[in-house]
């Protein structure tokens, strides 16, 4: 279970997780919720690396 | 053939309030009780994955009481509003040590049990609003 404590394992753990409720909750439809539910992933998953990354540039 | 008035009335007796407190008592309860079971078990099982992983991770689990921290009162209704596995920790003694603070991963840790807990509160408005016919 080591491998849990990786930070990219956490943040894709977590932006899958929240992004599958959030989905579901925002649409009606399977192919919406899908749709939303890839978008918010990838937004949290994005953002996170770009914030991580510049942090990393500017410390 | 038989006349409307002849029919037998069919009362829906889903209760909107009763979703939602189902839904703040255990995540995905509410819509179980809407009869929304695929939802019900997408919910369940997104959050309290959340929340075990948060413990995993190093999550203290605590009840802040007094208003000498106040980040800390929302910080602790965020745990609280998870419903019954924060309830199952606290009573089963788990993440309680307060050593885990020590811990380089607890912050993941109480982020990912916040934030199921604040996901449940929206999952349990969500129930609410499809009891009183407002969503599908």
């Amino acid at each position: 279970m080591s491998f849990l404590n990786s930070h990219l394992v956490a943040l894709t753990l977590f932006s899958a997780l929240a992004s599958t409720v959030m989905g579901t909750l925002a649409e009606d439809t399977f192919e919406a919720r899908r749709l939303y539910a890839l978008k918010a992933f990838g937004g949290f998953f994005l953002t996170s690396l770009a914030g991580a990354w510049l942090m990393r540039l500017l410390s | 053939m038989e006349d409307v008035k002849d029919l037998p009335i069919v009362v829906d007796r889903v209760r909107p309030w009763v979703a939602g407190i189902l839904g703040i008592l255990m995540p995905g309860a509410g819509h179980a009780y809407l009869g929304k079971t695929g939802r019900a078990a997408i919910y369940f099982s997104c959050t309290v994955a959340m929340f075990c992983l948060g413990v995993f991770y190093g999550a203290r689990l605590y009840f802040q009481v007094g208003f000498d921290d106040p980040l800390a009162i929302i910080r602790s209704a965020a745990q609280v509003a998870m419903g019954a596995p924060y309830a199952v920790g606290k009573i089963l003694g788990i993440a309680q040590d307060a050593e885990l603070i020590t811990r380089s991963t607890f912050e993941y840790g109480t982020t990912f049990t916040e934030v199921a807990g604040l996901l449940n509160i929206l999952i349990a408005l969500d129930a609410y609003d499809v009891g009183a016919g407002r969503k599908k």
